[in-house]
């Protein structure tokens, strides 16, 4: 059996579509640790030599992070499944095998949003004091806190969207307004590029990340990478 | 209930060191900052030593606390080291600041060529608490010891046909690592006009925190003007030219419509990228205001008379 190994890492990695609801509270505590940590430094005074800077970097990296974890979920999901059949796992081989991956996402989602949020009020308290004429002054001379704002909104909006009643009325437009996220991705890497020194070397890594997914559906899209009949990434794909 | 309570008090009384080194800021202060108002508009009238003994700090410098030394060694914008600030203090092990030889020449009738270590032994050390603000909209409270520019120029006797000074670093991309990699006309190069360097406030430091200057602070001398964004006080110097043109210096070559000739700090001229009207502080989470010239507009704003700072940024 040479993917005996693998075999094995699959069915871990199966474990939480038997026990979604702890699954859940296990990423809903993991997804809290950067918050915890942030907290823990803040009040022990451990935030470096600026620690407003240090602030802002924790808290936009984690909203992007939480941002690509959300982007990766359909890949991977289309992954396992091409990974299983390729290995003839026992399972995993049917897309909705890994369907928790995608009641996952929407938390990760709303994390997202939750760090942007906290990126956005220590930008309002810690730089601008909520001074509004100043808030105003810098969205004049920052381009990167116009793409700011735009980027929150969208994850505001999509925030919302994402409760149950509201997306069951929206039916098919629903998917459509929910592509937004790819703006949201590309902006906040153009945000980043403006803010952060551009030589620094974590703008890389994020879009090369970031392109991968990115580039991964488009592939697909196209038919160059294998298309399964019917993954749409939604919970109800038949396959 | 006693141990306590004798603990707490303990823990609250300040150390002699620190009790004394305020107790000589104060002193300081007041001495300089009060004399400093009056002999304002006297300084083209004096000699070198006469206006820098007047204009050791500008009193408001006493409403704001120092900063605490390990934040200013551990938080370095030297992009001969690296661009990331948080290493350049293990970077900077590798640079050999000894021997160090200086030269001091150009438009003068008595060049100087002589090593760090015989300079020192000729100028008198004074200490100057500083504001220093970064154009990346951080700041620093800083005690630098050293001597007034000036002190130094009158040494070399310019010439009437001198008007800008041109001060240049160093270039060892074997010891001073991103050299190497980084895009940048080495060594950095800096300019002032004559009257902006001979401008009491501009500083030659040598030491900071009653300590020699740390390698990554600039180590063995450098430039202070505290109110020029920090670009301008350039670090490890080693030549200083007197020239009859502006230098066209460093940053820019790198960035010309980013970063001016003059760099004054000025909250009302932004920055292509961001505003400047607000910074924080070395080990502070909320930022302040940016004041005019960094606060010292009392003492510099003549230079610039008639002049549109939003051209001349």
């Amino acid at each position: 059996m040479p993917y005996k190994i693998l075999h094995h890492i699959l069915h871990i990695f199966s474990w939480p579509q038997r026990h979604l609801k702890p699954f859940k509270v296990l990423l809903f505590s993991a997804c809290l640790l950067p918050l915890l940590s942030l907290s823990i430094a803040y009040f022990q005074q451990t935030l470096g030599s600026n620690p407003f800077s240090s602030f802002m970097q924790h808290t936009g990296l984690w909203s992007l992070n939480f941002l690509l974890m959300t982007l990766a979920i359909t890949p991977l999901r289309r992954w396992l499944c091409k990974l299983s059949r390729h290995i003839h796992s026992i399972y995993g081989k049917r897309l909705a095998d890994w369907n928790y991956l995608i009641r996952c996402r929407r938390m990760l989602g709303l994390w997202t949003f939750f760090y942007a949020s906290l990126h956005f009020l220590a930008y309002l308290y810690f730089e601008m004091d909520f001074i509004w004429q100043e808030v105003l002054f810098d969205i004049k001379a920052r381009p990167a806190i116009d793409i700011a704002l735009i980027n929150l909104l969208i994850l505001l909006l999509l925030s919302v969207t994402s409760i149950n009643h509201i997306r069951r009325k929206m039916g098919k437009y629903w998917r459509r307004l929910h592509r937004l996220i790819y703006l949201s991705f590309l902006l906040s890497l153009l945000h980043m590029l403006m803010v952060v020194k551009a030589t620094q070397g974590y703008f890389y890594l994020y879009a090369l990340i970031g392109s991968i997914l990115l580039l991964e559906r488009v592939l697909v899209h196209f038919g160059i990478l294998h298309h399964q009949k019917g993954d749409t990434g939604m919970e109800n794909d038949r396959s | 209930m006693k141990d306590l309570a004798g603990k707490a008090l303990i823990d609250e009384i300040t150390p002699l060191r620190i009790f004394q080194k305020r107790r000589q800021f104060l002193i300081q202060a007041i001495k300089l900052g009060l004399i400093s108002s009056a002999a304002c508009h006297a300084h083209t009238l004096l000699s070198c030593e006469q206006r820098s003994s007047s204009t050791g700090i500008s009193s408001d410098a006493l409403t704001d606390s120092m900063t605490e030394e390990k934040k200013v060694t551990h938080y370095n914008n030297y992009y001969e080291f690296s661009t990331n600030k948080e290493v350049v203090h293990i970077l900077a092990r590798e640079l050999k600041t000894s021997p160090w030889p200086l030269s001091i020449g150009g438009e003068v009738d008595k060049p100087l060529q002589l090593d760090f270590k015989d300079l020192i032994k000729t100028l008198p050390l004074e200490t100057r608490i500083y504001r220093f603000r970064c154009v990346e909209g951080w700041s620093m409270v800083v005690p630098w010891q050293g001597f007034p520019l000036c002190a130094l120029l009158e040494k070399v006797k310019p010439k009437s046909t001198a008007r800008f000074v041109k001060f240049q670093s160093i270039y060892r991309p074997d010891e001073m690592i991103n050299q190497r990699s980084y895009n940048f006309p080495w060594p950095y190069t800096e300019g002032l006009r004559l009257d902006e360097a001979m401008h009491p406030l501009a500083f030659i430091a040598t030491g900071m925190y009653g300590k020699p200057l740390p390698k990554q602070n600039g180590s063995p001398l450098r430039i202070i003007l505290p109110w020029k964004y920090g670009f301008k006080s350039i670090k490890a110097v080693q030549t200083i030219q007197l020239e009859q043109q502006a230098t066209e210096t460093g940053w820019m070559q790198s960035a010309p419509g980013e970063y001016g000739f003059y760099a004054n700090v000025n909250p009302e001229v932004s920055h292509p990228r961001w505003s400047q009207r607000r910074e924080v502080r070395l080990g502070q989470i909320r930022k302040q205001r940016t004041l005019m010239f960094n606060g010292y507009a009392d003492q510099v704003e003549q230079l610039y008379a008639g002049m549109d700072l939003k051209i001349h940024f």
